[in-house]
C-alpha cells in the first residue's frame, strides 16, 4: 500500500482506536492496529475482541494494502513526527513512513492473522440523539462495579422500547438510572453493554446529531460520523432493578448541590485514608439542617448546612465516594434525597426533572 | 530525645521449662531440664513434631520441628511429654504480671517474649542492669523457670543480646558493643535473616553479620531489594519502632489450618472440615470487628504436596456460614480427589464492621449476623464447645479447628518488631 497523509490524520486515526487495542490478551497480532487502504479512504481498527473500534479516514490512497503495526510503538511514533507531508509505503508485512528526507521503518503482523471483526449486526438501525444518549452514559457509567466477579454489573443495561430509552447501572451498593425519549421510534431492544464500549462512546461522540446503532443476539455496532464501535454484549440476566427503587418516603430534602459536595469533600479527608477504607460520611439531618460532625485519629470536622426538609428527621451514614461521584454530575443547582430511614436506599435526583436518578445504599453500624 | 533503654525478656526452652516447673510444683522429684527431654505433640493424631527441648536433649542434636520418631532414633530414653496450651498461657501471663512491676510499657511480642521500655525508670528504680539480673532472679525464684535478659537502646539490639548465650542470663548490647558481642555471629543469628535471605547473603560471601554491616547498602538493595536496606540498618544496630502495647498492630488477615488426625478422602468430610474451621476464623474475625474482602483455602495432601486458591468476596462478610461456603468453593476447585492430610482457610483484604455497606440484590444477612453473634456470646460465656453444629456429632471431627481464639488471648509472633 502506498498513501499519503498528514500527521493530524494519523494522529486522530491511532487516538481514535488505541484504547480498544488488546492489553492482556496471549494473541499476540491484537496488540496491533490494523491499517487498511480502501477505495473509500484509510481504515484505522484496533480490538480486543469484545471491543472493536475503526475510524475511516478520507486520505490520497495512491495504493490499496493492508497492515498491521504494534499499536503502542506506532503511537508514540506518530506523536513525534514532524508537521509535513508523510508518505507510507508496505512492503510485506512492514512499512516504511517518510518524512521531510528522512523515513522511518517500523516491523508489522502478517495481517493475514488479524481477526476479522465476526458477527457485525445486520439487524434493524435504531436512531439515537447523541449529546442526550451521550449525557445519559455520563449519568450512569461511574456507577458500574470495577470487579469482575460478576460481569452483569460491569456493563450498562441499555432499553430500547418503542418511544423510551433508559440507561441503568449498578455495583449493588448503587444504581444509577437515566430515561430519555426517542421520537418516531418503533423498534426495541435490551442488552448489557461494557462499561469501558461505553466510556469509549461517550469520548468518541461529538456534536453529531445522531448516532445510529445496530443490533445482534451477541453484539451491537454503534455507528456515528465515520466511527464504528462494534461490542459484544454482556450475557446474564440484569436484575430487577425497577423493584429496587422506593416509591415513597419518610424524609424529603432540597439542598444546595455545590455546598453538598464541598462538605462531604471535606469530611471524606478524614476517613478516606484509614487502614480499614471505609470512607464514611454521617448525616444527621434535623431541624432543616444535615450535620456532620467527624473525628478521626487525623483530626475532627463539625459542619452545618441549611437546607429544605419535609417529613422525619434521620440519622443516615454512607460511603462518602458514593455521594462525591454522584453529586458531581447533577448540573442543577439543587439536588433532593429522599430517605426512609438509616437502613433504606436513599434516592438522590436532580430538582425539576425526573428522568434521572441514583439510588445510594447506606452504611449499616 | 533521651536514650531509651529497652528490655527484651525471652524464657529459656519456654514450653519444656514451664512443664518442668509445673511438674516440680506438683511434687514431682525429676526435673525435664536436666535430663534428655521435650514437648512433643501426639502421633495419634499426627502432630507428633518436637515444639521444644530441654539442654540436655540439644546434645542429641534434637531439632525443634523434627518428628518424633526421628528424635527418639537419635536418642532412644528421650522423655517425651505432651503440650499443655492452658498452662502455658497461664505461665506467660504470670510473666507479665511480674513484669508490669517495672514499667507501664510492655508488649508482648509473642508467647514467651516481652519487650519492656525501661526508659525514665532508672530514676525511680535504679541502674538497668542491676534491675535487670533482679527480674531474672524473680522470676526464677516466684516462677521457677529461667530467662535470658537483653538490654538496649533498641528493640532489634535488646532482642539480639538476649539471644547471646542461654540460659539464665542477662546481656547488655549498646551501640558501642555491637562490633565485639554481635558483628562476629554468623548472619542467620541476625533478626529477620531466614533461609531464604540467608542462602542469598552466603552466595555473595557474607558471612557474619559484620559483613552485612559493612556492605555498601547499595549493594545489598540490588538483590535484597527494601529489605536489604532495612537488614544492613538491622546489622548497624539502628532500630527505632516503639513499644507497643498490645493489641495496636493492624491485623492484615487471620486464619485457622489443622493437621487432620487421618486423611480425608471425601468430599463431605473435607466441608466439614472446613466448616471447623471456618467456625474459629468467623469467631476471630468478628471479636476483631472486623470484615474479610478475600477468603483463601489451602490443603496439603498425604504426600506433603500443599495447593492453595483464593477469592474476593462481592461483599466483605463476617459471617461464618458466607466464610464456609466460599471455602467449599474454592476447596472443589482445588482438590483433585487427593487424600487430604491438612486444611487451612485463611481471610483478608480486612475492612472495618463498624460499618457494613448494605447491598442491592442480596440475602438479607441480619438474620445471620444476629445468629453468629448469639452464638459467640454463648460461647464466649460457657466455653468454645458450648454450642457446635448438629452436623459434628458422630463425625469424629472436632466442632471447632484451629483453636487460638482472640479471647484465649495466646500470642502469636510477627515478624514486625
Amino acid at each position: 500500500m502506498i498513501i499519503l497523509c498528514t500527521k493530524e490524520d494519523l494522529l486522530s486515526g491511532v487516538n481514535t482506536v488505541q484504547r480498544a487495542v488488546s492489553t492482556k490478551s496471549t494473541l499476540p497480532i491484537l496488540q496491533g492496529i490494523k491499517l487498511s487502504a480502501t477505495k473509500e479512504g484509510l481504515w484505522f481498527e484496533a480490538t480486543d475482541l469484545e471491543l472493536g473500534i475503526r475510524i475511516l479516514l478520507p486520505v490520497n490512497i495512491q495504493e490499496e494494502g493492508e497492515v498491521v503495526l504494534p499499536a503502542r510503538l506506532f503511537a508514540e511514533v506518530v506523536r513525534r513526527l514532524p508537521d509535513s507531508s508523510i508518505r507510507i509505503e508496505s512492503s510485506g508485512h512492514n512499512i516504511n513512513i517518510f518524512y521531510n528526507d528522512s523515513h522511518f521503518e517500523l516491523n508489522g503482523y502478517d495481517p493475514e492473522e488479524y481477526p476479522e471483526m465476526a458477527d457485525i449486526p445486520s439487524g434493524d438501525v435504531i436512531e439515537l440523539p447523541g449529546p442526550t444518549f451521550k449525557n445519559m452514559i455520563k449519568q450512569t457509567v461511574f456507577a458500574c462495579a470495577v470487579e469482575e466477579t460478576r460481569p452483569v454489573f460491569t456493563g450498562l443495561l441499555l432499553q430500547i422500547e418503542k418511544e423510551k430509552i433508559s440507561l441503568v447501572s449498578t455495583d449493588t451498593h448503587r444504581l444509577a438510572y437515566s430515561k430519555s425519549l426517542l421520537n418516531g421510534n418503533e423498534k426495541e431492544f435490551s442488552g448489557i453493554i461494557p462499561s469501558k464500549t461505553m466510556q469509549e462512546i461517550y469520548r468518541l461522540v461529538g456534536d453529531e446529531e445522531f448516532l445510529n446503532i445496530k443490533v445482534s443476539k451477541s453484539r451491537v455496532i454503534f455507528n456515528f460520523n465515520n466511527i464504528q464501535v462494534l461490542t459484544r454484549l454482556i450475557e446474564g440476566q440484569f436484575p430487577n432493578y425497577k423493584q429496587v427503587i422506593p416509591q415513597t418516603c419518610n424524609t424529603k430534602l432540597l439542598i444546595n448541590t455545590r455546598k453538598l459536595l464541598d462538605t462531604v469533600e471535606r469530611a471524606s479527608l478524614l476517613s478516606r485514608d484509614n487502614y480499614l477504607k471505609t470512607n464514611t460520611v454521617r448525616f444527621n439531618i434535623e431541624n432543616s439542617s444535615i450535620n456532620i460532625n467527624q473525628y478521626s485519629e487525623l483530626g475532627k470536622i463539625s459542619e452545618q448546612l441549611e437546607i429544605e426538609q419535609e417529613g422525619e428527621d434521620v440519622a443516615i451514614s454512607f460511603n462518602a465516594k458514593y455521594i462525591i461521584d454522584l453529586l458531581k454530575i447533577i448540573e442543577t443547582d439543587k439536588v433532593i434525597l429522599e430517605t426512609s430511614g438509616p437502613y433504606s436506599p436513599c434516592v438522590f435526583r436532580p430538582e425539576n426533572n425526573e428522568d434521572y436518578l441514583c439510588l445510594v445504599l447506606p452504611l449499616r453500624n | 530525645m533521651t536514650k531509651r533503654i529497652i528490655m527484651h525478656i525471652d524464657v529459656n526452652s519456654a514450653y519444656l521449662s514451664w512443664e518442668a516447673a509445673y511438674r516440680l510444683q506438683q511434687g514431682s522429684s525429676l526435673d525435664l531440664r536436666t535430663i534428655p527431654s521435650a514437648v512433643g505433640g501426639n502421633p495419634e493424631t499426627r502432630h507428633g513434631i518436637i515444639l521444644a527441648k530441654s539442654i540436655p536433649a540439644k546434645k542429641y542434636k534434637i531439632q525443634t520441628g523434627e518428628a518424633l520418631f526421628a528424635a527418639r532414633l537419635k536418642c532412644p530414653h528421650l522423655v517425651i511429654v505432651p503440650p499443655n496450651y492452658t498452662l502455658y498461657r497461664q505461665c506467660s501471663q504470670a510473666l507479665k504480671v511480674v513484669l508490669e512491676n517495672y514499667s507501664p510499657l510492655i508488649q508482648q511480642y509473642s508467647i514467651d517474649e516481652f519487650f519492656l521500655d525501661y526508659t525514665g525508670m532508672e530514676k525511680v528504680l535504679g541502674d538497668p542492669l542491676s534491675k535487670a539480673y533482679e527480674i531474672k532472679e524473680r522470676i526464677k525464684n516466684e516462677l521457677g523457670f529461667t530467662v535470658n535478659i537483653g538490654i538496649s537502646c533498641n528493640k532489634l539490639l535488646a532482642k539480639m543480646g538476649s539471644e547471646l548465650e542461654k540460659p539464665d542470663k542477662v546481656h547488655t548490647l549498646f551501640p558501642e558493643e555491637i562490633p565485639v558481642k554481635m558483628w562476629p555471629l554468623p548472619v542467620e543469628e541476625l533478626f529477620g535473616v531466614g533461609r531464604a535471605t540467608s542462602r542469598k547473603l552466603r552466595d555473595r560471601g557474607i558471612r557474619t553479620i559484620g559483613e552485612i554491616a559493612a556492605q555498601e547498602p547499595g549493594y545489598l538493595k540490588r538483590f535484597l531489594k527494601n529489605y536489604g536496606i532495612l537488614l544492613w540498618n538491622y546489622a548497624n544496630g539502628r532500630e527505632d519502632s516503639p513499644v507497643r502495647l498490645s493489641g495496636t498492630i493492624p491485623i492484615k488477615g487471620l486464619g485457622n489450618s489443622t493437621t487432620i488426625p487421618f486423611d480425608v478422602e471425601d468430599q463431605r468430610t473435607a466441608h466439614l472440615v472446613l466448616l471447623s474451621l471456618a467456625e474459629t476464623v468467623g469467631m476471630r474475625l468478628r471479636q476483631a470487628n472486623l470484615c474479610a474482602g478475600l477468603v483463601a483455602v489451602s490443603l496439603k495432601t498425604n504426600e506433603f504436596l500443599c495447593f492453595s486458591h483464593q477469592r474476593k468476596l462481592y461483599l466483605p462478610t463476617d459471617c461464618t456460614s458466607a466464610i464456609h461456603q466460599v471455602a467449599c468453593e474454592l476447596f472443589d476447585e482445588l482438590w483433585q480427589g487427593e487424600p487430604i492430610r491438612h486444611l487451612g482457610l485463611r481471610v483478608a483484604e480486612l475492612c472495618s464492621s463498624d460499618f457494613f455497606q448494605s447491598s442491592l440484590f442480596e440475602k438479607d444477612t441480619e438474620k445471620q449476623r444476629r445468629l453468629d453473634k448469639a452464638v459467640d456470646a454463648i460461647r464466649l460465656r460457657y466455653g468454645s464447645h458450648a454450642v457446635f453444629r448438629s452436623v459434628f456429632l458422630h463425625s469424629g471431627l472436632k466442632a471447632l479447628s484451629g483453636g487460638v481464639l482472640e479471647s484465649e488471648e495466646y500470642p502469636m509472633m510477627s515478624s514486625i518488631l
